[in-house]
């Protein structure tokens, strides 16, 4: 009965310890709300409250005011779905043939495949740069669409997951009469359906997040992802500072809305592959 | 008759089947050869060149290795390799916190699932997000610097990211603080594979927490503390959205690093060819890194 007692507070205690660092580490965001809704001359006060003494939501207005913030918003929105549903079609199809189709060059192919895991985009998006000004897709969303269509670590993903389907399904298919491009699409890719989530979940987040390649690929205003378009934002209004933290909470709600809708998915996914970053 | 129609029958099946794989294959392997190897051998020719973006194709000129030589001598490519080595450190940071708070979120925690979430915000947010929240939070005046005065009576508290001997740390901790909550939740995926009858068995023979978290634990953990090593490291060498952000390289050169340098030369510069040339150096890091890492860990990894 002490054993257990002593159990049951340890477990109290480490709750409350792990819940303080939490709040410490959820601070920048706390923050970051409270002060998005303080006027401008409260945002240094000290002592710090996290409740704003007084409220006003002037910077939420001026955020949606700004017509660009939507046009940020459209734009990244449009980029994550192109490259999110361009990746699953490519990369499904490539994994389906890795993990369930025999042909020639298989082995060789697939280790060419992980090789290219290697490869760091932040060091061919000099080349791009230059590829995409030659071909006039320089300042265009495609630059960012095509190349997001490729990921060898989703096809890599993805073919784990057919590989756990057994083959007598397919087996079945083909007495039936089934072509494999049927098989595939009405009988083993359904069956995948919680790793394509996952894929998708993982390449729009990708897509969202992504500073580095917009900001070299994309020139016009007009075009600006929310990242790069978030960084304009906070340098063309340095300091005002209540209204930067608007439009920063404004730009992390959707990735926060769908990482809380789609948690499951998400954390199965670093639990299974452990892959992401 | 009937046998030899059937193998025809079988052979023609394979013929299809080796044609719908090419088929699927195709879009994206041409993906692959179009935006990584192709640009790749570009970077790679191009860091053999002089090249001035402004003058179009025709300024390319060769070099030989010139533009390496360059690097040697170059003041800002020895900052960016020295931080990037600094940088190095919020791999292990990371990972032992993680380590701690797995093993105490996986067993000693209530409401557990709830609190993963808050500690995984910062992995999802978009680093720009992160850099613009922590320019303000660091800031002269701002609450860190108000808490360290009033709190903890530090009566000069540091400059952070505005001094050059801050900006790195400043750098590291936020990339800690990014970083925690996805460490943490790949080390728990690890620790649920762990069999309960060692602890059990452990516990028989008197071994306190402490004890089976190090002789247990840990040991079982190694291969996912290797793949943390692994992808830590290799991001180590990536990081440019926080320096470009937050500190863009300052105060003077003091934050900059490999990817920042790249960013310099290439596109604010236009020296596409030694850019190139930072870039091949930045491959060729990561690449030896991680195949002596691989060598390595016969040494230590149980599988």
């Amino acid at each position: 009965m002490t054993e257990k007692r002593k159990a049951f507070l340890l477990k109290v205690l480490m709750t409350i310890i792990i819940l303080g660092i939490a709040i410490v580490v959820i601070y920048p965001f706390l923050w970051m709300l409270s002060t998005s809704f303080k006027r401008e001359i409260d945002v240094f006060d000290y002592p710090i409250k996290l409740i704003p003494e007084t409220w006003n939501f002037e910077n939420f207005r001026k955020v949606f005011a700004d017509n660009r913030f939507f046009k940020f918003y459209k734009n990244s929105l449009f980029i994550a779905m192109c490259s999110v549903a361009g990746n699953l079609c490519l990369s499904s199809t490539a994994a389906y043939a890795f993990a369930r189709l025999r042909f020639r060059g298989r082995k060789a192919i697939f280790a060419f495949y992980m090789m290219t895991l290697m490869i760091p985009l932040q060091i061919v998006l000099l080349p791009k740069f230059i590829i995409f000004q030659r071909i006039g897709l320089y300042d265009s969303y495609l630059a960012l669409i095509l190349p997001a269509m490729i990921s060898p670590f989703a096809t890599f993903f993805l073919r784990q997951a057919y590989m756990s389907i057994p083959m007598e399904l397919t087996e079945a298919g083909l007495i039936d009469g089934a072509s494999q491009w049927r098989i595939y699409l009405k009988l083993i890719a359904p069956l995948a359906k919680g790793s394509m989530v996952t894929v998708g979940i993982l390449a729009f987040i990708d897509s969202w997040n992504d500073y580095m390649q917009p900001s070299i690929l994309l020139r016009s205003v007009e075009k600006f992802t929310i990242p790069i378009g978030l960084e304009w934002f906070s340098t063309s209004n340095s300091s005002n500072y209540a209204l930067i933290m608007a439009a920063t909470v404004v730009s992390l709600i959707p990735i926060l809305l769908i990482f809380i809708l789609t948690q499951k998915y998400y954390i199965e996914s670093i639990a299974a592959s452990g892959i992401k970053g | 008759m009937k046998k030899q129609s059937v193998v025809k029958r079988n052979r023609n099946l394979r013929q299809s089947e080796e044609f719908t794989a090419y088929a699927m294959l195709l879009p994206s392997f041409l993906g692959v050869i179009l935006f990584l190897i192709v640009p790749l051998v570009i970077v790679v020719y191009l860091s053999f060149n002089e090249w001035n973006f402004a003058q179009g194709l025709a300024g390319i000129k060769w070099n030989g290795l010139d533009n390496y030589i360059r690097l040697f001598q170059d003041e800002r490519v020895k900052i960016s390799i020295a931080n990037n080595l600094i940088y190095l450190l919020n791999v292990p940071i990371t990972i032992v916190l993680a380590v701690l708070l797995a093993a105490a979120l996986n067993k000693y925690v209530f409401f557990k699932k709830g609190i993963r979430v808050l500690y995984y915000l910062p992995f999802i947010s978009s680093m720009v997000a992160v850099s613009v929240v922590f320019r303000n939070l660091f800031s002269e005046s701002g609450p860190v610097n108000q808490i360290l005065e009033n709190v903890f009576n530090v009566s000069e508290p540091p400059g952070w990211f505005l001094s050059s001997a801050w900006v790195m740390p400043t750098i590291i901790l936020i990339q800690v603080w990014h970083d925690l909550g996805n460490s943490t939740m790949i080390l728990i995926a690890g620790m649920q594979g762990i069999s309960r009858d060692l602890y059990e068995a452990a516990e028989v023979d008197g071994a306190n927490g402490w004890q089976r978290l190090r002789r247990i634990t840990v040991p079982l953990l190694t291969p996912y503390l290797f793949f943390l090593m692994v992808i830590g490291v290799m991001n180590s060498f990536k990081v440019y959205d926080v320096v470009k952000v937050l500190t863009g390289g300052g105060p003077g050169q003091s934050s900059n690093v490999l990817v920042y340098a790249v960013y310099h030369y290439g596109f604010k510069m236009y020296e596409m060819g030694y850019a190139s040339a930072i870039s091949v150096l930045v491959f060729l890091i990561i690449m030896a890194i991680t195949i002596f890492q691989f060598a390595g860990q016969k040494k230590w990894v149980n599988y």
